[in-house]
């Protein structure tokens, strides 16, 4: 009898839940490349997983998740070192974790899925929205060449209202896992995922460096927690590029395997292995 | 609705149905804490109570703000972010300050005199590897509080939990001091308050008290004569409190300096000063270690919440 294991995704709406399932899907059924985990054999019912499959095999937009879409999915796997074992990956909406942001609560269904969770995926797409200061903006102008050292006028310019959805990502996330800590009892592991890899990849830094340059409170949060959350950073190009130009669109579409689209980099190695983060997930402490 | 359910005659005789569970769980709220949710956090630990106070202007809720604005830049004052229970708080008071919120020049949400006071949490740990968690609450608090406190019960009453202050920084407005025709106002302003907070008992032998002249690139902007004025200010304010604060001190600092005057090796010396604040007294060190009862189970959500969490975040690395 297979050993069940059970991850949670958490991110916000676009943040690559989706598209990372779909792809995992297509590598795992494809069997055609070399991965931590491997499929043992199909899951019963793959409507679903062949659904956003499809899209992303097309190299389309994988529909994002809404509340009355969510499903679980179940995996077959086995892999050395891990034995065979049935990997349950509810994939909830990304509205669910901006209401849980707004709202402050928690439904008792995603409060199961969190009580059950074996490992955590945090998955964030890297146009982040940073909460620039304005004191920070205002030195950044005063040193560029023709800028204001002066008053900046302010006629006509009246702030917006404050409300929760005005959160910079960074506060966001780390609310979202204060959340989690909030429900669990016990040490947890986090993989943080930046998705869409690709569109940040030619600035050369790891996925850590990344976090740390342009999620610093979310960065400290995983480091000075680190006895009750063990993180690792992953950066993972699902699509394998910016989908919406039609000229990259095409050039994925022309690969003679659909496999090469994927990229997953950890520190500074950088592979095709999309299970690597949930082999990490889920292996030896 | 009770009538409803009195008339219904399916509800005659009909055991009482079985308490459904409510389909959602409560999570904290993230807003600035009132004190009794900030009373639970200290129940956990030794945790640094912080309290700003200034009269109107004087930049307590800026500096308040720029604590949290300086941790989301990176580690502040050797310590890294561990969480805070009133993250929407302080994101609510940094807003006016935020690109996001359509404004041009920096600013801040004023503190307002009638509401209850707020507490802001802040969960932190020293840099290197083997520090403790710290939990830190901060508060700003208007001075005509404290004059109103002399006068009315209530309003004293009010004051019940920040008499547990361990810091309190009294905040002279540095662009009111640089100012001739303001000046003496505002020497005065900030006597006074500190008078209040001797005569509400809010200082007690163990609390250190620091009088902070904030907006310092105001006054060094103005020149020579409003550093004179500075110094003699400092010594007022030495020989009229030091016998009765023995724990006394002075700091200039920018919380959020100009930019012409900002340089990248200057942060106005907010660091040095937030260490200086969270500083436990040794007498304290030893409490620190100790544990805390747990809540009674009549505390609300929020506090079990906290309690459970805090159970844990307890344990030391």
């Amino acid at each position: 009898m297979s050993n069940p294991a059970n991850l949670l995704f958490i991110g916000l709406p676009g943040s690559g839940k989706t598209t990372f399932l779909a792809a995992l899907w297509h590598v795992l059924s494809d069997r055609g490349s070399a991965t931590t985990l491997k499929l043992t054999k199909l899951s019963g019912d793959r409507t679903y997983l062949n659904q956003i499959t499809k899209e992303w095999r097309e190299c389309s937009q994988v529909p994002r998740t809404n509340l009355q879409s969510e499903q679980v999915v179940v995996l077959h796997l086995d892999g050395d070192g891990f034995g065979s074992f049935d990997l349950s990956i509810p994939d909830l909406a990304g509205e669910a974790f901006k209401q849980q942001l707004t709202d402050r609560r928690i439904s008792r269904h995603h409060d199961a899925f969190v009580q059950a969770a074996t490992g955590v995926m945090l998955f964030l797409h890297p146009d982040v929205q940073k909460g620039t200061q304005l004191t920070v903006a205002r030195q950044l102008e005063a040193t560029l060449p023709g800028g204001q050292e002066g008053e900046t006028s302010s006629a006509g310019a009246v702030p917006n209202t404050w409300s929760p959805e005005t959160l910079p990502h960074q506060a966001k996330l780390v609310e979202l896992l204060q959340f989690l800590l909030e429900r669990t009892q016990r040490k947890l592991r986090v993989a943080v995922v930046v998705s869409a890899w690709d569109l940040v990849e030619s600035l050369g830094r790891p996925p850590h460096a990344f976090i740390s340059r342009e999620l610093p409170l979310l960065q400290q949060f995983l480091e000075a927690n680190d006895d009750l959350l063990e993180h690792a950073v992953f950066g993972v190009s699902a699509q394998g590029g910016d989908i919406t130009v039609a000229s990259e669109k095409q050039s994925l579409l022309e690969l003679d395997d659909a496999l090469k689209r994927i990229r997953v980099r950890q520190d500074q190695d950088t592979g095709q292995d999309i299970t690597k983060p949930i082999a990490w997930l889920l292996g030896p402490g | 609705m009770a009538d409803a359910v009195a008339t219904d005659p399916k509800a005659e005789g009909v055991e009482p149905a079985e308490e459904v569970e409510p389909e959602f769980i409560e999570l904290f709220s993230g807003a600035a804490l009132g004190a009794t949710d900030a009373e639970v956090i200290t129940l956990r630990s030794r945790t640094h109570l912080v309290v700003f106070a200034g009269a109107e202007g004087s930049g307590k809720t800026t500096v308040l703000a720029s604590i949290y604005e300086r941790l989301n830049h990176g580690p502040f004052a050797g310590f890294k972010f561990a969480g805070s229970r009133s993250l929407l708080g302080f994101e609510e008071i940094c807003h006016l300050n935020r690109l996001a919120s359509g404004g041009v020049q920096p600013d801040t949400q004023r503190t307002r005199l009638t509401e209850e006071t707020k507490y802001y949490h802040l969960a932190l740990r020293g840099a290197e590897p083997v520090a403790a968690r710290r939990d830190i609450l901060l508060s700003a608090m208007s001075g005509e509080l404290f004059r109103m406190a002399k006068d009315s019960q209530e309003d004293a009453e009010r004051l019940t939990f920040l008499r547990r202050a361990d810091t309190i920084v009294v905040l002279v407005d540095g662009e009111r001091l640089a100012n001739t025709a303001q000046r003496t106002s505002a020497q005065a302003d900030a006597a006074d308050i500190l008078e209040s907070l001797l005569d509400a008992n809010m200082v007690s032998p163990s609390c250190q008290v620091e009088i902070v002249f904030s907006k310092l690139d105001r006054i060094a902007a103005a020149g020579q004569p409003a550093l004179d004025f500075l110094g003699k200010t400092k010594e007022k304010f030495e020989g009229k409190f030091r016998a009765r604060v023995p724990r006394l001190s002075f700091r200039n600092i920018a919380a959020r300096p100009a930019p012409p005057s900002v340089t990248e090796s200057s942060e106005g010396g907010l660091a040095e000063a937030f260490a200086s604040w969270t500083t436990l007294p040794l007498s304290a060190a030893h409490d620190e270690q100790q544990g805390a009862p747990a809540p009674s189970r009549e505390e609300r959500e929020f506090s079990k919440f906290g309690w459970r969490h805090f159970e844990r975040t307890r344990r030391n690395p």
